[in-house]
């Protein structure tokens, strides 16, 4: 985004307010400088050069979820989101520029998101921890009350590291002559750690339904780690590459991960400016489709047996307001046999996980978490389904605080559950 | 008389310290309300949590000299809320507590930062209704609705929130705690204060409590929407029904450019390339409502509404109307400058007020977006400019001032349920006589002799 394009979209806002009440922060405490519209007028402050980029600027934006609830709720069509990235490159580049970049930032953006092998080798790490036994005793030999309260949550929000990844040795699954369509799947950063599992149902569901998939194995981030936090050359290159692995081989383009999704369909606007990558990026990001907007779109085989389970669906706010994408995954999962489909109060209010919100900013986070968990619990639903990583962790962890605990799945893993059932011919769940 | 960095050390004294904002950050994020181009950086902005430390503040500011300016939400079109050159804001939206629904008398007694539809959704839990329903409802507070009097889609039938408040206690400009009114439903005794308060604009006192009333929920509804080609026939229509003694509940009305607008937004399937539109709704008993609903259609269908959409549920109903309130909002898709006014006219001058603003709008070479509550005859003709424009800026001073004076030509008045504040300040003398004004100004003058609560505000 321009500056001046920037500057344009901040005067869009007319300050009506209508943004207030669906924004969590300001739920949380009411002031104006932790609400859309307090934080577009400090962004213009700034860019008015009313005020420096200060701390206090800083704190307030770093608060803000992007969950871009804000989004849905503006009549003026205010795109907050872009605001808000822009805003955070700003501030990423004073920072840079004073040498103030948090050493932690640094790492994880510039060095541990680049390289997938990388993420990879920490997951490996987590997973030995998990499986060996050594987490087993480090919690009960109450170990953990030596460390600070907040480290001791952050280490039971950890989820466990899901080691069945799809064979990467295929790169091709379902190649036929008859193929309806030639789609890639992005295994993403995170889903790939965690749950890889989705990928591989993602896979299944897809070559299932007669499409060719593609799903190359050494694929990094797609960049909205750091772009969401300021950081956007990197994820420029980190776009470079994906747009690379997936130009001229697949038809269309396939995410599961809501938080990557929105990020990838705005790749045009992330490499306008590079005439050597401008026409790719425009075509990528007009070929992404989240995984549930796909089937929505193009149709899927009902599968044969019934699943007598209560089904809720809680809205990734990367899915819902960032994509506005609000009801084809309530579309797709009402055609699944058997179930019945129970609406969640406030569905679109976030769940507090925004990316690394739960680690950075963990007591807001987990006021938001305990409102959704009440929620849950009003509709008595025995699974939850969601279409983004960050959710999943984060609801998992709910389950760990409340008493009522459903199931918490991906929407592709519980069509694949019903395929999988159907094969096995299997009636009783 | 202290300076105002030890005024701000004083009212930590009253309040506590982490309630006395005074960052820069939070400073600019109180500077505005909901008023386009106008803003003001206040001094310090507290948040009292008794009516005590409301009078201690009030009584601070009278012996130091300093302005207070309550707000609520800050969603206000008149500039109300805006802070004024050295001020004090009070913010009053952590006072949100429904303290109490009388189901007996049909009464509640409210805290003032009550949001106006956290308050409808509690009546209507308890079978009971509050009609004011302003385009900001769902974050507005009953505390800024009673300051401005505001109106709402309703208004036709139900009046404004003046018709619905029973009694304030309210902290006057020095300092003293003033209760007035009760659950009675006659009363005589004395001034009617009540009259007075209400649309005061934060300038005779600041509201710790309201009593407002509550009427049964009416048993049934049905919403329509009725398409037109032109602006004429829609006016027509409106003009038509009242003639025929009917009182909708809503009486609604859209311009072409509104609607397109609106649909951007709401994506509620209104046809693009309508010229006009009305949003009805009849609400009461039900023999009532299909009776008042079948000469409704009938009179739109007589003006030749090419099609009339009836909601077939609640649901639908509310996505209607919420879309209706987003009208304003939605408006500055267009253009990054979005100025609304509030002219409103007898009801029988309103297709004459309609074609003004079209006339307006050419003669100046504007583009104007014109929608309102036709059925009270109160239009909101909005201005889509950009304020970096001065040219265009100054047609735009041009045409307000000739709509204005075209208004009130038409007996009307420059603002049915804003209020004044600051953005119609100096149209108020124009409309007013001369007696009307120094009443006005004496009322001041006794309850706030050293000018400090909200000062500058209505009229200097």
């Amino acid at each position: 985004m321009s500056h001046s394009a920037y500057y344009d979209q901040l005067l869009n806002c007319m300050h009506c307010g209508l943004c207030l009440p669906v924004c969590p922060t300001f739920s949380i405490t009411g002031r104006e400088k932790d609400s859309p519209r307090g934080r577009i007028r400090l962004m213009k402050s700034v860019a008015d050069e009313q005020m420096d980029i200060s701390t206090g600027y800083m704190e307030a934006l770093d608060f803000c979820l992007d969950c871009q609830a804000c989004v849905s709720a503006c009549p003026a069509g205010v795109q907050y989101g872009d605001l808000l990235e822009h805003a955070r490159e700003e501030i990423y580049l004073h920072q840079q520029k004073e040498g103030r970049v948090h050493w932690f930032k640094k790492l994880t953006l510039g060095w541990l998101f680049t390289r997938q092998s990388r993420l990879r080798a920490l997951g490996m790490a987590m997973a030995i921890y998990q499986k060996s036994g050594l987490k087993f005793l480090v919690e009960k030999s109450g170990v953990l009350h030596l460390f600070p309260e907040k480290l001791r949550e952050w280490h039971r929000l950890m989820p466990d590291v899901d080691m069945k990844r799809p064979p990467v040795s295929v790169a091709s699954v379902g190649k036929k002559k008859k193929a309806k369509m030639r789609v890639g799947i992005v295994s993403g950063c995170v889903q790939d750690i965690f749950f890889s599992s989705v990928n591989r149902d993602t896979l299944e569901v897809l070559a299932g339904n007669g499409y060719e998939v593609y799903l190359p194995p050494d694929q990094n981030c797609c960049g909205s780690v750091a772009g969401h936090n300021g950081d956007t050359e990197t994820a420029r290159e980190l776009a470079r590459q994906l747009i690379d692995t997936f130009h001229g081989r697949v038809d269309q383009i396939i995410i599961n991960a809501a938080g990557c999704g929105s990020f990838m369909k705005k790749y045009d606007q992330l490499l306008a400016a590079d005439s050597a990558w401008a026409e790719k990026a425009r075509w990528f990001a007009q070929n992404t489709r989240d995984i549930m907007e796909f089937l929505d779109e193009n149709g899927f085989t009902p599968p044969e047996n019934a699943l007598d389970k209560k089904v809720t669906y809680h809205e990734p706010c990367h899915l819902s307001h960032a994509q506005q994408i609000k009801e084809a995954p309530r579309r797709v999962l009402k055609q699944l046999p058997g179930i019945s489909y129970v609406e969640l109060p406030e569905a679109g209010w976030c769940c507090g996980s925004a990316g690394v919100y739960n680690i950075t900013h963990f007591e807001d986070s987990m006021i938001l978490l305990d409102r959704k968990m009440k929620n849950l619990k009003k509709t008595e639903a025995d699974i939850v389904v969601t279409g983004n990583p960050g959710c999943m962790i984060q609801l998992a962890y709910g389950n760990k605080r409340s008493a009522f605990q459903p199931e918490v799945l991906h929407p592709v893993s519980l069509i694949n559950r019903l395929y999988k059932k159907s094969a096995e011919g299997n009636n009783d769940d | 008389m202290l300076t105002m960095k030890n005024a701000i050390n004083e009212l930590k004294k009253i309040i506590a310290p982490e309630k006395v904002l005074t960052s820069r950050e939070d400073m600019l994020s109180y500077a505005y309300d909901g008023t386009p181009l106008l803003q003001q950086l206040p001094e310090a902005v507290v948040i009292p949590e008794t009516t005590e430390q409301i009078s201690a503040i009030l009584r601070l500011a009278n012996r130091e000299g300093f302005p207070v300016v309550p707000r609520g939400s800050g969603t206000g079109l008149s500039g109300g809320a805006i802070p004024v050159r050295g001020s004090v804001v009070i913010l009053m939206s952590d006072w949100n507590q429904i303290l109490e629904i009388d189901k007996a008398n049909l009464t509640a007694w409210v805290q003032p930062g009550v949001r106006t539809q956290d308050f409808q959704r509690a009546a209507q839990e308890q079978g009971l209704f509050y009609p004011p329903d302003p385009g900001s409802q769902a974050i507005c507070t009953i505390g800024g609705n009673v300051a401005e009097n505001a109106g709402g889609l309703r208004g036709l039938k139900y009046g404004v929130t003046r018709d619905y408040v029973m009694g304030v206690e309210m902290v006057l400009p020095d300092g003293t705690v003033m209760m007035n009114g009760g659950k009675n439903v006659k009363n005589v005794a004395g001034y009617n204060l009540r009259d007075l308060i209400v649309g005061s604009e934060g300038t005779l006192g600041i509201f710790t409590r309201v009593l407002l009333k509550l009427i049964p929920k009416p048993a049934a509804s049905k919403t329509m929407l009725a398409l037109f080609d032109s602006l004429e026939q829609a006016a027509q229509s409106v003009s038509d029904i009242i003639a025929a003694h009917i009182i909708p509940c809503t009486m609604e009305f859209l311009d072409a450019t509104t609607i397109r607008c609106v649909e951007d937004f709401a994506h509620i399937g209104l046809p693009t390339d309508a010229g006009a539109l009305l949003l009805l709704e009849s609400d009461g008993h039900p023999g009532q409502v299909a009776d008042e609903s079948a000469k409704m259609e009938e009179i739109l269908k007589r003006n030749k509404a090419t099609e009339i959409k009836v909601a077939r549920n609640d649901a639908e109903a509310d996505r209607l109307k919420t879309a209706r309130r987003a009208a304003f909002s939605a408006l500055a898709r267009i253009r990054p400058t979005t100025i609304l006014e509030d002219a409103t006219v007898p009801r029988s001058e309103l297709a004459r007020l309609v074609n003004t603003v079209t006339g307006l709008a050419a003669k100046y070479d504007l583009m104007v977006g014109n929608f309102g509550h036709a059925g009270d005859g109160n239009m909101h003709p909005t201005v889509l400019t950009d304020e970096r424009d001065k040219d265009e800026m100054e047609r735009v001073e041009l045409f307000f001032n000739e709509l204005y004076e075209e208004t009130l030509r038409l007996g009307g008045t420059i603002t049915g349920e804003h209020g004044v504040g600051l953005a119609k300040k100096k149209y108020l003398e124009k409309m007013m006589s001369r007696p009307e004004m120094q009443v006005m100004r004496s009322i001041k003058k006794a309850l706030d002799p050293n000018n400090i609560l909200n000062p500058g505000k209505i009229f200097s």
